[in-house]
């Protein structure tokens, strides 16, 4: 297969998963991104946003239908498709002994750098991303959220990925961070890496991202460029995404009174 | 082997050795110094098991080296075992979801795990004294070789089935329960061998008594357990049955575990094998009910204050393994009469009593010395509440001596029930006079545990990641803390003098309790007036 050939670099269809105890953390969905894509992938909590990615991943196998990632099938080339993505989990699951220049060079080798190559990249990411060099020495157990955050963006980023799902990046950083952040991905996206983003800052989305998603208990609600997201929550052209974001999943109910909260 | 493998191999084993040195923070020299004690312990342990050896052979009884090494290799079976289960949450390396997004294959991660298991600190530790069982068994050269063989694949055997129980309970393994309950497995473990070897060396030589044990032919019950196809077989005067246990037993289940564990590290991978973290069972919220008379009449923010304490103490792996390790020593007093060879040693009941509540008064006093020491960065939320500083203490107070009167009254009714057996029952109204003046000591030592909490807040930071999240202290500061916590012990002793010299005395205990209770209001008094000016230092120390 020539990977260069195909058009997406995530294509999913009719893809379901059901997890043990019967709970349906995606039902049916089907999306495609292009090469080079900055799509955003939206939904509330509890919506399937993580379990889409970690399938994408080959973290999880799909109950039924079918993920592609640049063409390679999830399911039965899982490790192709690790080779050639990187992942920004949300959930922050590493080695946390380890200091932050040796996590980078170790997962540089893991995806099968040299030495070299990889301590290479290593300083260059940490350079890029703003982490003094004295708390490249540091144990990441010791590291702030938002320097674990920008250390495992660098770890995503150090084999080259040419798709990048990236799992609440902006969760718990400060602003400085997130610019840095918002920096190395407009870069990346600019560099035709496909990007799969999931984030609960709609705003930091609307910016970013030239395509959505929106998804809420396991099925698609809504695809396409904020126009089209609009027509399809039969919003006006010209709201925001908060908004478009509201009227698909269903808030903004009426949640009773608080009246002892009073000035 | 493909290359690509062998490489992602070398990669986890410096991977392994890398987390192996990092397990306590220590560096450079402490880590050398670190290592260097624990390579003499092992070489230590191994003289004395190669000592046993040699001890049990010349004493020309057949059946003590073979039940030796049934034994002896049941221990390290259970350890090798059971070891990396308890660790999980400590070492980094035995959680193989870190590697899951990885593009490596399952098969390296075994070889690797398996690899890094034998390469590890439990097998590390126990390899010179499975050498020195070897030398010390009768056999020549080859004999020796032979065995040295089988042991390895002993040891193969083990972490293969370490590896598969990890993998099967994964998702248990990684729950906030499990990790409480390794805690508090551990203290108990360590608990139980300090008794064992205390057991051990009071009643006559060690030696003896193991040769006793080994004498009794426990051996016949270790059958189904498959250390024993392989301990049969190093054992002296192993015959035809032991090899077909160890060619048709071992063998094969080894290989059979190897399969199993390959194919659930596949499921694993892709993510066929539950490994979120289980969902934690929510506890039982508390209904609102009022208070029973006289908590009714403490106000109810103390009382909030207390139950929040209690809650927080008793739900704390760190304090119950604590609680564990001193309750030991504690109660360990109390059971001299049992591990006394003669009963003309046993002493009196009395005089354990005031040793016990010393030792009740003393455990208490590494909680009472410290009150805000567990609640970390939460005791902003708790200064930031308008309740009065000096009630903001009482309810602390409260809520720890509370723990204090469970631990002293349960430990009066194993005295009473000791004693008991022993046909020597202490009176019931002896026993009130003891938890009378054990309920004295402990509000001396929770008063000056009030005022030393203020001055000298620190961080028992182990809640959630274990040992993982211990916070390092500047030399001056760690030494500060020392001195004030020995300073409050020497201070609660010198108050506490009174109510056991006076012990005896008509009314005494009465007096005594009236003491405690003084002290307390007073040192609650005090601490709330010096908490008012520290609340800045105790947010420092707390939530840097």
């Amino acid at each position: 297969m020539t990977e260069e050939r195909v058009e997406y670099g995530v294509e999913i269809e009719g893809l379901t998963r059901v997890y043990e105890g019967g709970k349906t953390a995606v039902e049916d969905l089907t999306l495609r991104v292009r090469k080079g894509e900055f799509f955003g992938f939206l939904g509330p909590n509890g919506a399937g946003k993580s379990t889409t990615i970690k399938i994408l991943c080959g973290l999880l196998r799909p109950t039924s239908g079918t993920a592609r990632v640049l063409g390679w099938d999830v399911e039965r080339r899982p490790l192709e498709v690790k080779r050639r993505v990187g992942l920004l989990p949300e959930e922050i699951n590493t080695y946390e002994r380890l200091t932050g220049y040796e996590l980078l060079v170790f997962t540089g080798r893991m995806y099968g750098l040299s030495r070299e190559v990889a301590a290479e990249r290593a300083r260059k990411l940490l350079e890029f991303l703003e982490i003094a060099r004295p708390d490249r020495s540091k144990l990441l157990l010791d590291y702030s959220m938002g320097m674990k955050k920008k250390v495992l963006l660098a770890a995503a980023l150090i084999h080259g990925p040419k798709v990048l799902f990236l799992d609440e990046p902006f969760n718990g950083i400060d602003a400085v961070t997130g610019r840095a952040i918002r920096e190395v991905l407009s870069r990346a996206a600019a560099e035709g890496v496909t990007i799969f983003f999931s984030s609960h800052v709609l705003e930091i989305v609307e910016k970013l991202c030239s395509r959505i998603a929106i998804i809420h208990e396991g099925r698609l609600r809504a695809i396409g460029d904020l126009e089209e997201i609009a027509a399809q929550a039969g919003r006006p052209p010209g709201c925001s995404l908060e908004d478009i974001f509201v009227d698909l999943v269903g808030g903004g109910g009426d949640r009773g009174e608080l009246p002892w909260i009073r000035g | 082997m493909d290359p690509g493998v062998i490489r992602s191999v070398r990669l986890l084993l410096w991977l392994r050795f890398r987390i192996m040195f990092r397990g306590g923070r220590g560096r450079g020299v402490a880590l050398v110094i670190a290592c260097a004690t624990m390579g003499l312990f092992s070489l230590l342990a191994a003289g004395f098991i190669g000592d046993l050896t040699l001890a049990f052979r010349a004493t020309g009884n057949p059946r003590l080296p073979a039940a030796w090494v049934h034994l002896f290799l049941l221990l390290v079976y259970a350890a090798l075992v059971l070891l990396p289960l308890l660790g999980f949450a400590a070492s980094e390396f035995y959680d193989v979801t870190k590697l899951f997004h990885f593009p490596v294959s399952h098969r390296a991660v075994f070889t690797a795990r398996v690899l890094g298991l034998l390469a590890g600190p439990s097998v590390l530790f126990f390899a010179p004294s499975l050498v020195a069982v070897v030398i010390g068994l009768p056999g020549g050269v080859g004999t020796g070789l032979l065995r040295g063989v089988l042991l390895v694949v002993f040891l193969f055997h083990a972490v293969t089935v370490a590896e598969v129980l990890q993998l099967m309970l994964l998702h248990v393994l990684r729950s906030r329960r499990f990790r409480d309950l390794a805690a508090v497995a551990s203290a108990l473990v360590a608990a139980g061998f300090y008794v064992l070897f205390q057991l051990g060396m009071r009643n006559g030589s060690p030696a003896r008594n193991l040769a006793a044990f080994l004498d009794r032919g426990f051996t016949d019950y270790l059958a189904p357990i498959p250390c024993y196809w392989v301990s049969s077989l190093v054992a002296p005067g192993a015959g035809a049955g032991a090899v077909l246990l160890f060619l048709f037993g071992l063998l094969p289940l080894t290989g059979l575990l190897v399969v199993l564990a390959g194919h659930l590290q596949e499921k694993a991978f892709h993510g066929e094998i539950p490994i979120a973290v289980p969902r934690e069972r929510a506890v039982k919220a508390d209904r609102p009910r009022p208070a029973p008379f006289p908590l009714s009449l403490v106000p109810g923010a103390v009382r909030a204050l207390a139950g929040q304490q209690w809650r927080a103490l008793a739900r704390d792996p760190a304090v119950k393994s604590l609680l564990i390790q001193q309750t030991v020593f504690v109660l360990l007093p109390v059971a001299l009469p049992l591990l006394a060879s003669s009963r003309g040693r046993m002493p009196g009941w009395g005089m354990l009593g005031k040793i016990g509540i010393g030792g009740v008064a003393f455990v208490a006093s590494q909680l009472c010395l410290n009150l805000f020491g567990l609640e970390g960065p939460g005791v902003v939320q708790l200064l930031v509440t308008p309740v009065s500083r000096r009630r903001m203490i009482a309810g602390k107070v409260l809520g720890t001596l509370a723990l204090g009167v469970l631990l002293l009254a349960g430990f009066l009714l194993l005295l009473g029930g000791v004693f008991l057996g022993l046909g020597a029952p202490p009176r019931p109204a002896d026993l009130l006079v003891l938890f009378l003046n054990g309920g004295a000591a402990l509000l001396i030592v929770s008063a000056v545990g009030a005022v030393t909490s203020v001055i000298s807040p620190f961080r028992v930071a182990v809640r959630g990641r274990g040992a993982l999240a211990q916070q390092r202290v500047g030399a001056q500061e760690g030494c500060l803390r020392t001195l004030v916590i020995f300073l409050g012990l020497a201070v609660a002793a010198v108050l506490a003098a009174p109510v056991f010299l006076l012990a005896g005395a008509p009314g005494s205990a009465l007096l005594g309790l009236a003491w405690g209770v003084l002290l307390l209001v007073l040192g609650v008094g005090w601490a709330g007036g010096l908490l008012r000016g520290r609340e800045e230092e105790i947010l420092r120390a707390l939530a840097p």
